[in-house]
């Protein structure tokens, strides 16, 4: 097949790229719309605590635009005492996702009132979930049927963790986004359908939402070599640069400019910041983990982390059919390796596959490396889910030949996910699968059963019912507590304390890092003092007790 | 996976049912608040539940009970409490009846027989009578003693006796209140602590204390010239490394027990997130324990013990 032609076979009808756009807009839609629905019982993790106060304070950086502008005085906005005042808080992450935070409180609370803070906050998290869904679909249509790719978007929508994840200001599901984006982007660019500019846009932004992407380029270019996209010759390195696809010259022009624009911190001292930026997350310090009965506080880690707690968190079905989209991939390498031309479309599909594969390996081979810190949560390597998912229903498209069966299975799956949701929401965080009992089993095993302290947030009302201030309150930081107290939850600034012996009221997460403190409240505290608790089916979460007053 | 997925749904269901019902909770509850009442200071009776991760008996419990985690029961050989009240949920049936098997020498009763919860009584056949070294842990003398005469720098070294305040002994030394904030929170390994730690899973109530490559630690009980104790017949101590967030150092430790300035035994351990238990002959006559902990490494061990006599009740 000559280059047109394998151009012109790319190139889908208008109509049936209007049909796909609005497919795709209404999976966004649904997406946000449930989000919004269902995101008031989730508390405020420790990580939202941070970002609540991030976005609070780069509102007033954007303020200050304003306050500079009508004075006539733009240049301020850009020294140095103007930019640290407001943006050295949490500079160990890039801003996108923060600044967006911080518009959405800034108009949506602040100045007009129409949300709640929390909710302000979240909502554009919950658009960029909706964008995850939104080019999954897109994703998936490159090799899927409608109906499959939607049900690709579902079954990643219904994930239980990942829809936990979804509601939080957080970046693991916006830096999610930008992965399928900018894998979409990347295949849509070789294949001509996009110009060689918009890998580089959309790698800065990626870049620009955490750090988890920063490895794809790297992964993309061995894809690219290895299916004879770009060509490089060990012992001509120069002559390969010379003939190096504009797009790869743009991840190295581009990219940088858009991530060094959208962060003011930087500007200052855009080296040392940028390299204070990467030692930070290339040094960064270890979450503790429960792990079958024993607490992981150091490397070197289980290289099987990752996988083992894929393979206990992702729900069974959705399991199942990742490992026939492995097989499937596996027997048609081994046995249609030769069988096709170099530019033939048989082959054009089979790089696409191994493009899923790649992007959906890597972040569990980087977590899965000994000395990778461990942070603990399943979400550091979620964003090689979504391609896992396109994997496994391409799978089920060459295992089942029925459209029919496509659906059925697509929706028991589907179905089973979402009974799942239903049965652990709000606290989501802590469902496992059968494999090891569900979250019954899990904490049998010593299994994490939560993390980041959003679970006290249905204990709350104790707070208001007694006068005292100082309060052990666990994983729950004091930025939590201030956006509790700001949103009515509770009806006092508390002081924090952290041990149960030094105070009266403690909500403690009995697991983890914190059953230390769970043992001192049971060293100190009657057991008629243990008042109240959220659990999971009896897996107890977050302990409410108080010890009376000596 | 039409299959897995019914059967995945199936299997949820059936899930949601093993969490014990309201009503069963309550009326296990009034029954533990009757039948679980410790009958003296002495003669108190220990709540545990299988599984070991469950607190369901503790939220809003009628009675203030002691309470032990299963999991650490099941890590040791000698139980040291004539009577155990024990919650079984439904997914614990397995492992209480395990547990039960092997301990022969008590025999259960049922005392509540719900749908969802079930709570027995676990009674020593033969009574026995313990003496519980944690109780005594305030009589209790410690030091820190170097293990050479010289420091690095050429000071001498000199033994450091530890003052008891409130569950501790504090072997920080004299200097450490004028030391800056985040160097006093790494020296608090040592102090010598009473209290519940993370030696098991669900944590176990222990007696805390680490020594370093320059000083062992060294903890000496009187025993009370009593005439309980003279039918004790048996040392047992049970010990293992807290994990909390601690990494534990690469160097073995070394557990020296003295009975009357008398080695009793040597133990080496590497340090592991792991639950143990020695069993020493006793003397009645004995006036006193001494436990020696030594390591060559750098980093404190953070062992933990429960050191306990027991005997036959007369």
């Amino acid at each position: 097949m000559n280059k047109n032609k394998r151009i012109q076979s790319n190139i889908k009808p208008t109509a049936d790229i209007h049909i796909d756009r609005a497919i795709a807009s209404i999976c966004a839609l649904f997406t946000f719309i449930l989000l919004w629905l269902t995101h008031d019982a989730i508390g405020f993790t420790r990580d939202e605590g941070y970002y609540f106060k991030a976005a609070r304070l780069y509102w007033g950086y954007f303020e200050a635009i304003g306050t500079h502008l009508t004075h006539f005085e733009p240049w301020h906005i850009f020294t140095k005492s103007e930019i640290d005042q407001h943006w050295s808080y949490n500079h160990e992450h890039p801003v996108l996702v923060k600044s967006l935070f911080a518009m959405s409180y800034g108009i949506l609370h602040n100045v007009s009132g129409l949300l709640n803070e929390a909710t302000a906050i979240r909502l554009p998290a919950w658009i960029f979930s909706a964008c995850s869904a939104y080019w999954l679909y897109h994703l998936s249509r490159i090799k899927l049927s409608k109906t499959l790719a939607v049900s690709a978007v579902l079954l990643w929508v219904s994930m239980p963790r990942v829809f936990w994840h979804m509601h939080l200001a957080c970046f693991d599901i916006p830096v999610c986004a930008m992965h399928i984006f900018l894998v979409l982007t990347f295949w849509r660019v070789l294949n001509r359908q996009q110009p060689w500019w918009m890998f580089a846009v959309a790698f800065g932004l990626g870049a620009t939402v955490k750090h988890n992407i920063l490895v794809a380029p790297f992964v993309l270019l061995f894809f690219a070599v290895r299916h004879r996209y770009v060509f490089f010759y060990l012992k001509r390195p120069f002559e390969s640069l010379k003939c190096m696809p504009k797009m790869w010259w743009g991840l190295i022009t581009i990219s940088p400019l858009i991530f060094l624009a959208h962060w003011p911190y930087l500007w200052p001292n855009p080296l040392g910041r940028i390299a204070y930026y990467l030692g930070f997350h290339l040094s960064h310090e270890h979450y503790p983990i429960s792990y079958f009965g024993d607490l992981l506080v150091a490397p070197p880690f289980p290289i099987l982390f990752p996988f083992v707690m894929s393979a206990v968190t992702i729900p069974i079905p959705t399991l199942l059919m990742i490992c026939c989209g492995l097989s499937v991939a596996l027997w048609s390498m081994f046995t249609h390796r030769r069988s096709t031309s170099q530019y033939g479309y048989a082959k054009r599909q089979r790089a696409f596959e191994s493009l899923l594969w790649l992007n959906g390996l890597f972040p569990f081979l980087l977590i899965a490396l000994p000395n990778s810190p461990i942070f603990g949560g399943t979400k550091h390597w979620m964003n090689g889910l979504p391609f896992w998912i396109v994997f496994a229903l391409i799978g089920l498209q060459y295992v089942l030949q029925n459209r029919k069966l496509h659906v059925v299975v697509t929706l028991c799956a589907i179905g089973a996910q979402i009974f799942a949701v239903t049965e652990v929401h709000p606290y989501g965080l802590s469902y496992y699968n059968t494999f090891v009992g569900f979250e019954r089993g899990a904490a049998e095993i010593g299994l994490q059963r939560t993390f980041w302290g959003y679970e006290t947030r249905a204990l709350m009302h104790h707070v208001s019912a007694h006068e005292q201030k100082y309060w052990v309150f666990g994983d729950t930081n004091t930025d939590d507590m201030l956006a509790y107290y700001r949103s009515g939850l509770i009806d006092k600034k508390l002081k924090l304390k952290w041990k149960p012996h030094s105070t009266h009221h403690s909500f403690v997460q009995p697991q983890g890092e914190f059953k230390e403190l769970f043992l001192d409240m049971l060293d100190h505290y009657p057991t008629t003092g243990f008042h109240d608790w959220t659990h999971i089916h009896g897996v107890p979460l977050a302990v409410y007790g108080e010890r009376p007053l000596q | 996976m039409i299959v897995a997925s019914i059967a995945s749904i199936r299997c949820r269901l059936k899930h949601r049912d093993l969490a014990p019902t309201d009503a069963d909770i309550q009326t296990a509850q009034t029954i533990l608040a009757q039948s679980c009442q410790s009958v003296s200071a002495n003669e108190t009776i220990p709540l545990t539940t299988f599984p070991s991760f469950s607190l369901t008996p503790l939220i809003q419990s009628p009675i203030d009970v002691p309470f032990l985690p299963s999991d650490g029961l099941e890590k040791i050989k000698t139980l040291q409490h004539n009577q155990y009240c024990v919650w079984v949920e439904q997914d614990g049936q397995t492992a209480f009846q395990h547990f039960y098997e092997q301990h022969p020498e008590y025999e259960r009763e049922i005392l509540v027989d719900t749908h969802t919860v079930d709570v027995f009584l676990l009674r020593k056949q033969e009574p026995i009578r313990s003496f519980s070294f944690r109780t005594q842990f305030s009589q209790a003398a410690v030091r820190r003693v170097p293990t050479k005469m010289y420091h690095v720098k050429r000071q001498p070294l000199v033994p450091i006796t530890c003052p008891y305040k409130k569950n501790k002994f504090d072997c920080r030394g004299k200097g450490f209140s004028k030391l800056p904030k985040k160097q006093r929170r790494k020296e608090n390994w040592k102090q010598v602590q009473l209290g519940r730690k993370h030696v098991t899973t669900n944590g176990w109530p222990v007696i805390e204390m680490s020594s370093d490559h320059e000083y062992d630690t060294e903890i000496t009980f009187p025993i009370p010239n009593s005439k309980d104790l003279q039918e004790l017949k048996k040392l047992v101590i049970q010990y293992g490394f807290v994990r909390g967030q601690y990494t534990f150092p690469q160097s073995p430790t070394r557990i020296s027990v003295f009975i009357d300035d008398q080695l009793a035994k040597t133990i080496e351990e590497e340090p592991t997130f792991d639950f143990k238990e020695i069993q020493i002959p006793w003397i009645a006559t004995s006036k006193t324990l001494r436990l020696i902990i030594s390591s060559a490494d750098k980093k404190p061990q953070h062992f933990a013990f429960d050191a306990f006599l027991v005997g036959p009740s007369s």
